[in-house]
C-alpha cells in the first residue's frame, strides 16, 4: 500500500464551494482541478492508499476500467511531479465512504495549472547569507 | 530551537542598533496612527524616512498614544552612521520555521535589491524597518510603505491585508480583486474622481471575522500608459518627471480629504476584467473564482503568509457577493455603473 500526504508546509490547499485550490508557495504557482481530479485529490491528502483511491474511483465512475487506471496513474504522477503530495508512511485511519449507487461519467481528471504570479517570487525574502554574514541573493 | 535562539538573539540586536542609531541621529521623531481598530507608532532615528514613509498614513494620523498597540521602528544606515549586526544564520533556515507560527513569533525578510530589512516580534509588538540611506527607498515603498510588518501583525490579530482595491458610497465598501493588469487600480481611481469614497487601491485590510475592510495607505498608482484615461490626476502625480520608468503615483488625501476614509463594511467583491466593450456589465460570479482571484496574488506578495492567509480569504468570499464585472473602454463610464451598482 502506498499512502500520500499534502507537501506542507511549502503547499497549501483550501475546499471551497466542492472546487479545491492548492498553491504551491515555494514555485509561485497555483491550481485548480475538475471534479474527478478533486475526488483523487480529497481521497489521497484524507489517507486513503493509492490503490483505495483508485478502487473508490472505479466504484464512482462508469466506463472502460483500464482507462481510469491509466487516467488515474497519470494523474497521480502529475500531482507527484508538481510537488504537491509526498509520501508518507501510512495514511490516518478514515471511515470508508460507501460508492454511490448511480455511477457517474468517467471524465478525465484534470489540473489546471496556473503560472502567472510566478514573477512577484522575485521579491522572494528568502535568501542566504554570505560569511561575513549579509544576505546575498540566490543565484 | 537553536535557529529560533538565534532569530531572537538577533532581533534583540537589531533592537539594540536602532537605539545607537538614534543616539547618533540626535533626534526621535515619533508620529501615530489609528490603523485598522490599533494604535500605532512610526517612531523614526533623524528624519530623512519621515516624510517619505508618512505621507501614505497620513489620513489614519492621531494624537500622541501612551502605550501604542504596535511600534514600528525606522532608520537609515548612511544617515545615522549604524549598520545592521552581522547575522550567523541562514535566512531561508530562518523562514522555514515560519509557517503556522508554532515555534516563533519573530518574523523577518531580507529585500536583496534594495538591502531593506523588516523584523517584527509579536510578542512584543515591536518592528524595525532599515534601509541602506532614504534616497535608495524604492517608489512603491514610499506609496505602499511597511507593507510586510503589517501584514504579520494584522494577521496575528484576525486582520487580513490583501492586494485589492476598495471604494464604497453610503456606507457599503466594494473590493476589488484581480492580479496587476486587470483594471483594479483604474477602475478604483476614476470611482474615486466620480465622488464614490476610496479605502485604497491596491492594499487594503479586512477582518474577515466581521467583513469589515480598513484603509492603510491613501496613496493611489496607475501605470504611466493609463494615466491619460484620468486626465485629471495627471496634475496631481508626486513623481510626474519619472513616469518613464515608474508608475504614477498621487497622494490621494491631500486632494480628496473628504473622500479617504478609515473603514467601510464589505457590501460585495467585484473581479474586473477589461474587454474592450462600450458599456460596462456585471455578472454573479462564484466564491471560488473570488479565492482564485483574491488569494495567490495576496499570498504571493506577503513574505510569510500561507494556510492562515487562505483560510482567512476563504471566510471572506464564502461571507460576500461575488461578482465578475466586465469593464468599458471609458473610466467615467465604469464609475457611473459602480455608483448606480453601489446606491
Amino acid at each position: 500500500m502506498q499512502y500520500f500526504k499534502i507537501n506542507s508546509p511549502q503547499v497549501i490547499h483550501q475546499n471551497i464551494e466542492n472546487e479545491v485550490m492548492i498553491i504551491h508557495l515555494d514555485k509561485g504557482v497555483y491550481y485548480n482541478l475538475n471534479q474527478t481530479g478533486i475526488l483523487i485529490w480529497n481521497s489521497l491528502t484524507s489517507g486513503d492508499s493509492s490503490e483505495d483511491t483508485l478502487q473508490k474511483m472505479l466504484g464512482e465512475y462508469e466506463g472502460n476500467s483500464a482507462e481510469i487506471q491509466s487516467c488515474f496513474a497519470e494523474f497521480h504522477k502529475e500531482l507527484l511531479e508538481e510537488g504537491l503530495i509526498v509520501p508518507c508512511e501510512k495514511g490516518q485511519e478514515i471511515a470508508k465512504t460507501q460508492p454511490s449507487p448511480l455511477k457517474q461519467p468517467f471524465l478525465k481528471p484534470v489540473l489546471n495549472k496556473y503560472t502567472d504570479m510566478q514573477e512577484l517570487l522575485l521579491l522572494d525574502p528568502i535568501h542566504e547569507v554570505d560569511n561575513g554574514g549579509w544576505p546575498e541573493k540566490k543565484e | 530551537m537553536g535557529e529560533i535562539k538565534q532569530e531572537q538573539s538577533y532581533f534583540e540586536k537589531v533592537c539594540l542598533a536602532f537605539q545607537d542609531a538614534a543616539k547618533k541621529a540626535e533626534a526621535i521623531y515619533e508620529y501615530y496612527y489609528k490603523i485598522a481598530e490599533h494604535s500605532i507608532c512610526l517612531r523614526f532615528a533623524g528624519e530623512s524616512l519621515v516624510p517619505l514613509m508618512t505621507h501614505a498614513f497620513k489620513h489614519l494620523q492621531t494624537q500622541t498614544v501612551s502605550k501604542p498597540d504596535l511600534t514600528l521602528c525606522l532608520w537609515d544606515r548612511e544617515l545615522t552612521k549604524t549598520d545592521l549586526p552581522p547575522t550567523n544564520f541562514c535566512r531561508s533556515e530562518y523562514y522555514a520555521s515560519k509557517p503556522g507560527l508554532e515555534k516563533t513569533s519573530i518574523y523577518s525578510a531580507w529585500q536583496p535589491d534594495y538591502a531593506i530589512l523588516s523584523i517584527l516580534s509579536c510578542e512584543e509588538n515591536l518592528g524595525f524597518y532599515c534601509i541602506p540611506q532614504a534616497k535608495s527607498l524604492p517608489y512603491f515603498e514610499t506609496a505602499a510603505p511597511l507593507r510586510l510588518l503589517f501584514h504579520w501583525w494584522m494577521q496575528e490579530r484576525g486582520i487580513q491585508l490583501i492586494h485589492s482595491g476598495c471604494v464604497g458610497k453610503q456606507n457599503k465598501g466594494i473590493l476589488f480583486a484581480g492580479k496587476g493588469g486587470s483594471g483594479k487600480s483604474t477602475t478604483t481611481l476614476a470611482c474615486l474622481l466620480h465622488g464614490m469614497d476610496y479605502l485604497g487601491d491596491d492594499y487594503v485590510l479586512v477582518s474577515h471575522k466581521d467583513a469589515t475592510v480598513y484603509s492603510l495607505y491613501n496613496s493611489g498608482k496607475i501605470h504611466a500608459d493609463n494615466i491619460h484615461r484620468l486626465p485629471s490626476l495627471l496634475p496631481l502625480v508626486k513623481n510626474a518627471d519619472k513616469l518613464n520608468q515608474e508608475k504614477a503615483i498621487v497622494f490621494l488625501y491631500d486632494f480628496f480629504p473628504a473622500q479617504i476614509l478609515y473603514s467601510l463594511p464589505l457590501h460585495a467583491i467585484l473581479m474586473p476584467k477589461i474587454t474592450g466593450q462600450k458599456a460596462t456589465a456585471i455578472k454573479k460570479a462564484s466564491a471560488t473564482s473570488a479565492l482564485m482571484a483574491l488569494g495567490p496574488s495576496t499570498i504571493f506578495q506577503m513574505a510569510g503568509a500561507g494556510e492562515k492567509a487562505l483560510g482567512a480569504l476563504v471566510q471572506l468570499v464564502q461571507k460576500t457577493p461575488v461578482f465578475s464585472l466586465e469593464l468599458s473602454t471609458e473610466a467615467a463610464e465604469i464609475a457611473q455603473f459602480l455608483d448606480a451598482f453601489a446606491t
